[in-house]
């Protein structure tokens, strides 16, 4: 992403967690065989990934991106196989 | 056949049993989407069959953008990010596949992204297709494939908002 954003570790985040939820991650980490901070930063950043939906911006070579915004000036078509889209019974919203 | 309404997703609704065939799509719905919601990151509209959801589509913003840093661009260059609208999900419930609600959730899906974008402008609507079958759909709707973003379809929102004025 960012070209700024730096891949070392040099920030923390302290979580407090109950005898419970200690045994629970240190279990299931053991059995994904993985370090207990490898599991969690696993298990955080999928979920992180999946809610900020990160694919929203798409990225492209300059000379696809020079081609694409070209294609943005030039007059407006009607999409004939949109036609038929729009023709399907509209689903009524209350 | 029951009537399906089209609805803002909302904690009423019944997501827990809803499967279009595609765990992913299943999981988003269930564990995210209202999460999304709530967050101001992905609104998602549903339809209902009573309280239950047979399918829904989740609209977002997003970007499109070149991948050299700015002051590699030589002069005249685009280098602004062209802003979009997201189709980021839709999925139907297996029980209400083959009926076109496909169709419709999507059709009604772009006709919000008009209205958004007669507000705040953007300039393309993306979707984000799940697999080669999503994507094929698409396609047959007049999508076009997005350059070196595989599963990933646009059209300029004003070919769209002119195909809805010239029906």
């Amino acid at each position: 992403m960012s070209g700024q954003m730096t891949t070392a570790r040099s920030r923390r985040i302290d979580v407090r967690v109950t005898d419970e939820q200690d045994a629970l991650i240190r279990e299931a980490a053991a059995a994904a065989g993985q370090t207990v901070t490898a599991f969690l930063l696993s298990a955080g950043e999928a979920r992180a990934r999946t809610i900020l939906d990160e694919r929203r911006h798409l990225i492209m070579s300059d000379r696809a991106f020079a081609a694409l915004a070209e294609t943005l000036d030039a007059p407006a078509q009607p999409v004939p196989t949109m036609r038929e889209l729009f023709a399907l019974p509209a689903l009524p919203s209350e | 056949m029951s009537s399906l309404r089209l609805v803002v997703l909302s904690v009423e609704h019944e997501l827990t049993g809803f499967d279009c065939g595609n765990t992913e799509l299943n999981g988003w719905l269930v564990d995210h989407a209202l999460a999304s919601q709530k967050a101001d990151l992905a609104r998602t509209y549903v339809a209902l069959s009573d309280t239950v959801v047979a399918g829904y589509v989740s609209l977002t913003t997003g970007s499109i953008r070149p991948e050299a840093a700015p002051r590699r661009y030589a002069r005249g260059m685009p280098r602004h990010p062209i802003p979009t609208i997201l189709i980021a999900r839709l999925a139907v419930d297996l029980r209400h596949q083959r009926q076109q609600l496909g169709g419709r959730l999507l059709a009604e899906a772009l006709r919000r992204a008009v209205l958004a974008s007669d507000t705040a402008a953007a300039r393309l609507v993306v979707v984000d297709a799940i697999d080669d079958d999503a994507a094929a759909f698409y396609r047959r709707w007049g999508f076009i494939d997005v350059p070196e973003n595989p599963r990933r379809l646009f059209r300029k929102i004003s070919d769209i908002r002119r195909t809805l004025e010239q029906p």
